[in-house]
């Protein structure tokens, strides 16, 4: 059967308005400078990444020795132990903290997940499913948690095995929690069963390449960090990459005997095309083209501030970071390049691929809106 | 009909925009009724819509918690929370979440969730808005 040429037509008016969508966003953080026309051919087959990426499996129809490269690639880039790391290809960065959460749990059922009030909504919504204890924390004008909160109330819940949710990178100021400094916490106050896990949803990709380098990852003392994929790096399917250490998760192993497959994932069936992509985009790139990205969105960032602050706009940014927080917008601009907007602040996120002539347009409509309004 | 709780800065007609806005939506309500808490109002709200009143209310930035939340106000000071959260292990009484509602310049409305609700609202009564 053969689409009716109505449902060509509704496609053909689909692809007009997402291209025209896909032009003008400056407030979501996702890449869009990518080219995978390499992989179309893969789109001919049902891949199904099977349960664990290094288990054997018979299900073969799957992309699992290139899965296995992205998690090396990653647990290498975030410095986790050597020969003691594991990983897979999520869905999202959700996904991915989920599974650290999960993890946190098996190894504490009594513990409580402490994260600030910045953290993204999601995580209040995997807590709920995975029934964890918690508690918020107030964050700093900056969006990072407020450490003597943090501290003082894990001083009084010391009998409960503190899970810190970090935030490496909010989804309004991207700001970055130190996990240094949570970890010197816990020396301090003498707690010597933690779990950190960090969400580095947008900044697992910027971090590593920034000098210096933000304390976020397993030699800062993170026990499992998650990445978003579709982020920073960029693809048309939602994606990212879990890593964890690997004798915590042999912990919660389970032998799933029909597929031939120790699955300790979250899905199971999981997708076996974005692997392909993330190993395409890091074989492009390389670590030199990763770091070239970084450093034209935060020269990008930076430009976007100072025009901005030079027009009368109260824009500011995080250290280091390539999203421009400013006052809440007003509503023509926010439609136009999809700002979101929250607690009376919206922001400019600065991706690679955002170019400083689509800065100038924004600041040139804000003005001319501003100049109208008066 | 449905049972919702929002917390929202108490301004100059938040009944009628709240009214506007979910009867615009085509979201009937059954009761409102409003009670002011210093620069905070909570509000209880009857709906015979849920699902669609939280996506409404959630899009317009309003703070809907839980029925058996126990909601207090405390400083916006490093401490507070601690505070807090020591009240209630000192009388046993077991934490299951805290959030932050609400937060001003000098004080934040927590939700708090415990295994002893109405025991933690007996400590806590001092700063308790609901």
């Amino acid at each position: 059967m053969a689409l009716t040429d109505a449902d060509h037509a509704r496609l053909s008016r689909l692809h007009i308005d997402i291209k025209d969508h896909t032009a003008n966003f400056l407030g979501y953080p996702v890449s869009k400078d990518f080219d995978y026309t390499d992989l179309l051919p893969f789109l001919e087959f049902p891949l199904n990444n099977l349960g664990d990426p290094f288990a054997d499996s018979t299900w073969k129809v799957a992309t699992r020795e290139f899965e296995q490269e992205v998690v090396a690639f990653f647990a290498d880039v975030l410095r986790a132990p050597k020969d003691n790391w594991w990983g897979y290809v999520t869905n999202g960065g959700t996904e991915g903290n989920l599974y650290g959460l999960y993890l946190a749990r098996e190894m504490m059922p009594k513990g409580i997940v402490y994260y600030s009030q910045d953290t993204h909504y999601s995580v209040a919504k995997n807590l709920h499913f995975l029934g964890m204890r918690s508690i918020m924390i107030r964050s700093q004008l900056n969006g990072e948690i407020d450490y003597d909160d943090l501290r003082a109330v894990m001083h009084i819940h010391r009998d409960a095995p503190p899970i810190i949710f970090a935030n490496i990178g909010t989804t309004m100021t991207e700001a970055r929690d130190d996990i240094r400094r949570i970890r010197a916490m816990m020396d301090e106050l003498a707690l010597s069963h933690y779990y950190i896990h960090a969400d580095a949803a947008l900044c697992g990709m910027i971090c590593p390449f920034i000098e210096p380098r933000p304390p976020f990852d397993f030699a800062d003392g993170a026990d499992s960090v998650s990445i978003s994929g579709h982020k920073f790096l960029g693809s048309p399917i939602p994606c990212g990459v879990v890593i964890a250490k690997k004798n915590n998760v042999d912990r919660i192993s389970r032998s799933i005997s029909y597929i031939g497959s120790l699955d300790t994932t979250i899905t199971g069936s999981r997708n076996g095309f974005t692997p392909l992509m993330l190993w395409h985009r890091i074989r492009s790139l390389g670590i030199d083209g990763m770091r070239a990205r970084v450093d034209k969105a935060l020269a990008t960032a930076a430009y976007t501030e100072r025009r901005l602050r030079e027009i009368g706009v109260e824009a500011w940014r995080n250290p280091d970071c390539i999203t421009v927080v400013l006052p809440k917008a007003d509503a023509t601009l926010k439609e136009k390049y999809q700002l979101a907007t929250a607690n009376g602040i919206t922001h400019l996120i600065c991706l690679p691929n955002v170019s400083t002539e689509q800065i100038d347009q924004f600041i040139n409509d804000w003005q001319l809106l501003s100049k109208a309004e008066k | 009909m449905h049972h919702l709780t929002i917390v929202a800065e108490d301004r100059t007609g938040l009944l009628v925009e709240l009214s506007a806005l979910l009867g615009n939506n085509g979201i009937n309500i059954a009761d409102i009724q409003a009670k002011v808490h210093g620069a905070d109002a909570i509000i209880q709200l009857d709906v015979d819509r849920h699902e669609d009143t939280l996506r409404v209310l959630a899009e317009e930035e309003f703070h809907v918690v839980a029925d058996d939340s126990v909601l207090v106000r405390i400083a916006d000071q490093p401490g507070a929370l601690a505070n807090l959260a020591k009240r209630l292990a000192d009388e046993k009484i077991d934490i299951r979440a805290i959030r932050v509602v609400q937060r001003h310049a000098n004080f934040s409305v927590i939700s708090v969730n415990c295994d002893k609700n109405d025991a933690a609202r007996d400590v806590l009564r001092d700063v308790l808005l609901r």
